[in-house]
């Protein structure tokens, strides 16, 4: 019933009319992907359009390692389409992967070569790579080529695979849950690498994680992936337009069933109740029936919006 | 000029942005003719999306904060200080807070005036805020926010 209720208002949304006009740089629509019995992805759809920074959210196992690696042509899907930049990862895998700057989490590299030697060797493998680009964020991130990869910290290595990854001047750049485990500075840096990196014209970035209140700064589109479906997809002002919690004075609780929104949580404090709600239509609040009045429409985080959409919602007291 | 961004606060982050640059420019922080960081400057800074700041000097542009002047950086504008139904709502908000605060100290209301006459003193002495433009709101642009 959550999901229909989403999927209806993503429709109805300004995220879909909006998408009509701006060109997609990746779209996934009805991928289903199975391992033995399990479904990971269950006709899962998403649209990123062009130049956008967009946050891929979810709870572990919702999906979203599988769709990252299907979108890298890691493996092949059951059924659906997907397009990266107008290339099919099953069949274009390495066309797709010349314009795609990739940062996974663990960072498989070669620990016995020089920073030097890995980009070197890198470098044969696309055919934009930059050399002055590579000799710019090198010097940037103070990376020292000449030390063994096998001795870099956990954000060096970060930070030399997002030289990796920018150096070959990609469309797309694909963070994959690369922040985690970062102490605060290198964390800093690197956010602030990925801001100037991205402020290039027409560049695309997809984050994939959970440091949400991070994503919160950079992105400006926000995917929700729930038990291998896409539960909730649009621009962030909008999300944070939608689901709001409501300060409510009066006698009754606030039904279920009040239109123009679907309640989410109720909780009563005295007089007052706060009703986490998403609205139907983003920024208008819900009509209320008499003696019961909005008093406050406060303002929901990132996190909060995330925790409220995939927490099972607690009965209507 | 000093901007802090909290991003659980929940308040949109261009929101943010809007508010403390005005803030800064009605309590003559910064003056007529300051300019403000870029917006790569400051989104790098901040650590947030470009786009983000750019609709916050947007709105800022419109209310009358600051203005763009082409090749040259964005600037504060002499006597800023608008305000409009929302601003106004925002302020009622603050004002709530402090009234409430008041009660609790057992202030009566001829006290509670006098000092905010007396903040009113003292925040447009420090710079070129003008307090006819606080007190007669010129009816501005509403079609701004949702």
């Amino acid at each position: 019933m959550t999901g229909s209720s989403l999927q209806e208002l993503d429709q109805n949304g300004a995220g879909s009319d909006s998408s009509k006009s701006v060109k997609s740089a990746i779209t996934v629509s009805g991928v289903v992907k199975k391992f033995g019995k399990t479904t990971a992805l269950d006709g899962l759809s998403m649209n990123i359009p062009t130049g956008s920074v967009y946050a891929l959210l979810g709870r572990n196992g919702a999906g979203k390692s599988t769709l990252v690696q299907l979108l890298m042509a890691m493996m092949d899907r059951d059924s659906g389409t997907i397009s990266v930049l107008g290339h099919d990862p099953a069949k274009e895998p390495e066309a797709l992967k010349q314009r795609v700057g990739y940062i996974p989490d663990r960072l498989p590299m070669y620990d016995w070569m020089t920073v030097a030697e890995v980009l070197k060797f890198t470098s044969a493998f696309y055919e934009r790579w930059s050399r002055e680009e590579e000799i710019a964020l090198v010097k940037r991130f103070g990376l020292n080529t000449t030390q063994k990869v096998s001795s870099l910290s956990r954000g060096y290595r970060a930070l030399l695979a997002l030289v990796i990854a920018m150096a070959h001047n990609p469309d797309i750049v694909l963070l994959d849950e690369c922040t985690s485990g970062m102490d605060a500075i290198a964390r800093r840096e690197f956010e602030r690498s990925v801001i100037e990196a991205l402020q290039q014209s027409g560049r695309t970035v997809l984050f994939v994680g959970h440091q949400i209140d991070e994503m919160e700064r950079i992105c400006d589109h926000v995917g929700i992936i729930k038990d291998g479906k896409m539960l909730i997809e649009m621009p962030l002002d909008q999300l944070k337009d939608t689901v709001k919690l409501l300060r409510i004075t009066g006698e009754d609780n606030l039904p279920t069933n009040a239109p123009g929104c679907r309640v989410i949580e109720v909780k009563r404090i005295g007089r007052e109740q706060l009703v986490k709600v998403e609205l139907s239509k983003a920024g208008v609040m819900p009509t209320l029936p008499p003696g019961l009045m909005i008093q406050e429409t406060v303002n929901l985080s990132l996190e909060e919006i995330f925790v409220a959409l995939l927490d099972i919602p607690q009965e209507a007291i | 000029m000093y901007i802090r961004i909290d991003s659980s606060s929940g308040v949109p982050i261009w929101q943010q942005v809007v508010a403390q640059v005005t803030r800064q420019a009605v309590s003559g922080m910064v003056v007529s003719g300051d300019q403000l960081p870029t917006v790569r400057e400051l989104a790098a800074e901040l650590r947030v999306n470009p786009n983000t700041i750019a609709k916050a000097y947007q709105e800022l542009e419109r209310s009358g904060i600051v203005e763009t002047k082409r090749g040259l950086g964005t600037f504060i504008i002499e006597h800023a200080g608008n305000s409009g139904a929302d601003s106004i709502e925002s302020l009622n908000e603050r004002i709530d807070a402090a009234v409430v605060e008041a009660i609790q100290m057992r202030l009566d209301s001829a006290s509670f005036v006098a000092i905010v006459q007396d903040r009113m003193t003292v925040l447009s002495r420090n710079g070129n805020a003008n307090p006819n433009h606080i007190t007669k709101p010129k009816p501005a642009s509403q079609e701004i926010k949702k």
